[in-house]
């Protein structure tokens, strides 16, 4: 293992810690009544299916009945298959959903905890087991997977730069961010329909855009070049 | 280190300054487009 390796397991556990701590202020901060799904739950799910991830996304290279990446043999934990893209795929997938349908509740709160209720059991085993087969093996259908079947839609996904773990955890974070502070102020009428709210200068958002675009060819770039410029140029 | 070692290595260094510059300048484009989706309401500046 080298260098590289390490950091990428040392930031994927990390990443479940932040994930998990996430779920608690979720579920502590929302207002609809709940089943009490312990923390621990919500972990051992996400090391579960950081876990399942791993072994199912390792498919690519598995032979006979396995060879259209539903599942794998190997590459359990990150051993032997690193850098996969749907290990936090898995994580943040089983564990929202985890949270999201094990709401008894479902009165006031819109999608994540919007699920059936009285399903507890059975979407504790769909979530730690079936929730990360199914998006590895879509994933590998449809083509999402890189070494996948792919059915000729493109040649799957790459996690390329991180990427993957950075807009994961961006969105994840919004989402709960979302969730916590509520709507602002003045976005809903007494009707419950949203009022607009315009901003005051579309062409310096225009040119903004523009300017933002064009500094991605920067960022990209920089990337895609060898790893002590990308690191140099990001930290520029 | 001569000759086309160093020619290598200046372009790379200058291929990193670039890009560095471009990601600095996606400040300003940032800016821009926070400062454009404010509300009206919320100038400071008084309308002229």
């Amino acid at each position: 293992m080298n260098l590289d390796d390490l950091s990428a397991r040392v930031s994927r556990v990390l990443g479940l810690r932040v994930r998990h701590r996430l779920g608690q202020l979720v579920e502590r901060s929302c207002r609809s009544r709940l089943v009490p799904v312990s923390s621990v739950q919500a972990f051992r799910c996400s090391i579960e299916g950081w876990g399942w991830g791993a072994a199912v996304d390792a498919a690519g290279k598995a032979t006979g009945a396995f060879t259209y990446g539903l599942i794998g043999l190997k590459g359990w934990f990150l051993t032997g298959a690193v850098r996969r893209y749907s290990q936090f795929w898995c994580c943040s997938f089983s564990t929202m959903v985890l949270y999201g349908y094990h709401r008894n509740d479902s009165r006031p709160v819109r999608w994540p905890n919007a699920g059936p209720g009285r399903i507890t059991a059975c979407s504790d085993c769909g979530c730690t087991a079936l929730l990360p087969l199914m998006a590895t093996g879509f994933g590998a259908v449809v083509g999402w997977r890189k070494g996948g079947m792919q059915l000729g839609l493109g040649h799957g996904a790459v996690d390329f730069a991180g990427s993957g773990v950075v807009h994961s955890m961006g969105g994840v974070i919004a989402l709960a961010g979302a969730m916590v502070l509520r709507p602002r102020i003045g976005k809903f009428n007494a009707q419950g329909r949203p009022n607009a709210m315009p901003g005051h200068d579309v062409p310096m958002v225009a040119l903004g855009t523009f300017i933002l675009a064009f500094g991605w060819f920067g960022l990209i770039r920089a990337r895609h070049s060898r790893a002590p410029i990308c690191e140099s140029a990001t930290s520029l | 280190m001569t000759g086309w070692r160093y020619n290598l290595y200046s372009i790379n260094y200058v291929w990193a300054l670039v890009a560095g510059f471009l990601v600095m300048f996606m400040q300003a484009g940032f800016m821009l487009v926070e400062t454009g989706l404010c509300r009206a309401k919320m100038r400071r500046i008084p309308r002229p």
